[in-house]
């Protein structure tokens, strides 16, 4: 062979070589950065290119992405902007100064003589707009255009698989980014009960194990209670688990597969299930429930407290009469007759609690005024048999002290806040036992002020007491949530509950009402 | 006199008949509304004490089907809150809140009804 020959065939090898090689490099792109890189070397093999720049976006108007190659540096940005028309791939004019401020940006430099490539997917989104943009240097185009055309099967096959690759990538990042940043527990567990994938806070509650939770329906931790759910995933498992099946010669019949579980004329798929263990957060709701079966009850006591006292007040009223007839008889010796005197006082007391008790379930649905000094008064003689041991001391300002509130609620907060007292002085072993009760104004406020001397509150404390469940006493004594529901009660009355240090050494809670004009229509509390 | 007492409530029964009787009247006590009016009817009460809550017939329709044809006086009782302001039922003579503060000045007073003749007076004893 002539060496001119054999020159020319080496050549055409070297080509078709480098030719295969392209295409084969293409098939192994990995990432869009890649392919650019690959177009980018393979261009600048064959001609002189300054910069390739790939963009692409999934709508008309979407936002564009880009990958830019000049000599090896790659850059990723989006921009919105107007993408340039038309189908065919010409050469364009950088003619809009943003744009051509844009690319200047992206390439460090000004950009001149631009080929624009449009390339249309098979499958990656009908109204995506994908254009590779080449810089070059060469005086005719033409030749550049006519080696991409060559190529742009290859290429749009490739981009097509590179961009559906990106969106699921982009996809599972954020899926797991949402799944492990969930606020509440969840996990997946496979058909063998082993773990498939956690979240961040799942492993946290349940330090990394990989077993199937508990069946307890409820999960305390961290002052957050959660309710747990589980249910079934079914997953279809199209590939099946044996090799590929070969299509029949007769387009119908399909060959067992090496396990000997032969799929059905239509293609039965094998079904998998995995479980879903959720855990919601349902303090809040709890909190809710509580104060709706509190609201009921409250109704249901004062509904049902007519009914109730009276099949008391009956009874008594018989006991009464009877012991008043047998007091006025001559018969009766000094001893028997105080005797039946203290079953007099006895019964006329139970009277006056059962009317006391009535007072105090009532609760009006409607906002009124009222004096504040009234509402302590009437609240008084339910705590009293809690401090019988107790220094208790009362101090109500000398003048009323109206306030615009529901005095049944009210009288509620003022308990739940003596019985705090009471309890927190009950665990001092060593006299005094002392609690203080005093109402004064400030600043156009009605203001009462419960204290005592028992161990008081921590300074850091002072706002979480408020929250609902935090409780420092023993579990049996208090559910954590008299003061998170009292809080609450004031605050709908436009008022204020905060805790603080007492000079009696212990807790001092201050509650704070707006003063009302004392000229407008009052209510009379005792028949409330 | 003749005095009729109809109360659901024993000892509310037996003190009101103590009393009664150590004034020297004739006492009937009945336990039900329903028994009650028969009584009445047959016994023609001068002084009746009248619960108003009470089992098989309360006490307004007790004064409504014994027609009151005697000028007899009705005392009526109730130890209901709902009652506490008194309560108008035509045909009663004084109401009487339950518990009495004291069983022997209420019959008392009642007692002065049937001497002088009053217009219906709405009487509570505060508890």
């Amino acid at each position: 062979m002539e060496p001119k020959v054999q020159k020319n065939l080496n050549n055409q090898i070297q080509a078709t070589k480098a030719y295969l090689r392209f295409c084969n490099n293409l098939f192994k792109a990995s990432s869009l950065e890649d392919f650019l890189s690959l177009l980018y070397k393979e261009t600048n093999r064959q001609f002189k290119t300054r910069s390739l720049v790939f963009c692409w976006s999934s709508g008309h108007f979407g936002p564009l992405q880009y990958i830019c190659h000049s000599g090896g540096l790659y850059k990723k940005t989006c921009h919105h902007y107007k993408q340039y028309s038309g189908g065919k791939a010409k050469q364009i004019q950088v003619k809009r100064e943003e744009d051509s401020q844009y690319l200047m940006t992206s390439l460090g430099r000004p950009v001149q003589n631009i080929l624009s490539i449009p390339i249309r997917t098979n499958q990656y989104g009908k109204n995506t707009s994908i254009r590779i943009f080449v810089e070059f240097y060469i005086k005719n185009h033409e030749i550049l255009l006519s080696f991409y055309e060559s190529f742009l099967p290859l290429i749009t096959k490739c981009v097509d698989r590179l961009l559906w690759k990106d969106h699921l990538e982009t996809s599972i990042e954020l899926w797991t980014s949402t799944f492990n940043e969930l606020n509440e527990p969840l996990a997946i567990f496979d058909e063998k009960n082993n773990l498939n994938q956690a979240n961040n806070i799942f492993n946290k509650i349940f330090d990394n194990m990989d077993h199937k939770p508990s069946s307890q329906p409820l999960l305390h931790w961290q002052k957050r209670i959660f309710e747990r759910h589980s249910y079934f995933v079914n997953i279809s498992n199209k590939l099946g688990k044996g090799p590929l099946q070969k299509p029949s010669s007769r387009g119908r019949k399909k060959e067992a597969t090496e396990k000997g579980q032969p799929d059905g004329e239509d293609g039965e798929k094998k079904n998998s299930s995995y479980t879903v263990y959720h855990y919601t957060d349902i303090s809040e709701s709890l909190i809710l429930r509580n104060k709706m079966i509190q609201n009921i009850k409250l109704a249901a006591l004062g509904d049902l407290g007519e009914a109730i006292a009276h099949q008391l007040s009956n009874p008594l009223a018989g006991v009464l009469s009877m012991a008043q007839w047998i007091l006025q008889s001559s018969l009766l010796n000094k001893e028997t007759k105080k005797d039946m005197q203290d079953i007099v006082e006895g019964v006329s007391r139970s009277q006056e609690i059962i009317s006391q008790l009535l007072d105090f379930s009532r609760t009006d649905s409607q906002l009124n005024i009222y004096d504040l000094n009234e509402v302590v008064r009437k609240t008084l003689p339910f705590v009293k048999s809690m401090i019988c041991f107790s220094d208790f001391h009362v101090e109500l300002y000398k003048k009323p002290l109206f306030v615009n509130i529901q005095p049944g609620l009210l009288k509620q907060v003022i308990f739940n806040l003596l019985k705090n007292a009471c309890q927190a002085v009950a665990e001092l072993n060593r006299p005094p036992q002392q609690i203080k009760i005093n109402t004064k104004v400030e600043d156009s406020q009605g203001i009462l002020h419960v204290e005592d001397n028992g161990k008081g509150i921590r300074t850091s404390d002072y706002e979480n007491v408020f929250k609902p469940f935090f409780t420092t006493k023993n579990p049996n004594k208090g559910t954590g949530l008299g003061l998170n529901m009292s809080r609450h009660i004031v605050e709908s009355f436009k008022g204020n509950l905060k805790a603080g240090r007492s000079s009696l050494g212990g807790a001092r809670f201050t509650l704070s009402l707006p003063l009302e004009e004392s000229r407008r229509q009052k209510h009379d509390i005792s028949n409330r | 006199m003749r005095v009729l007492i109809i109360d659901d409530e024993t000892l509310i029964r037996k003190s009101l008949v103590r009393v009664a009787l150590s004034r020297g009247h004739t006492v009937r006590a009945e336990k039900d509304g329903e028994r009650g009016l028969k009584t009445w009817k047959v016994f023609q009460p001068h002084l009746v004490f009248l619960d108003i809550l009470m089992p098989k017939l309360d006490g307004p329709s007790v004064l409504r089907k014994s027609g009151k044809k005697n000028n007899e006086k009705v005392i009526m009782m109730s130890a209901h809150r709902a009652f506490s302001d008194g309560v108008f039922v035509p045909g009663v003579d004084l109401f009487v809140s339950k518990p009495f503060q004291n069983v022997i000045d209420m019959f008392n007073q009642a007692e002065q009804l049937c001497f002088y003749d009053k217009e219906v007076s709405f009487y509570t004893e505060p508890v």
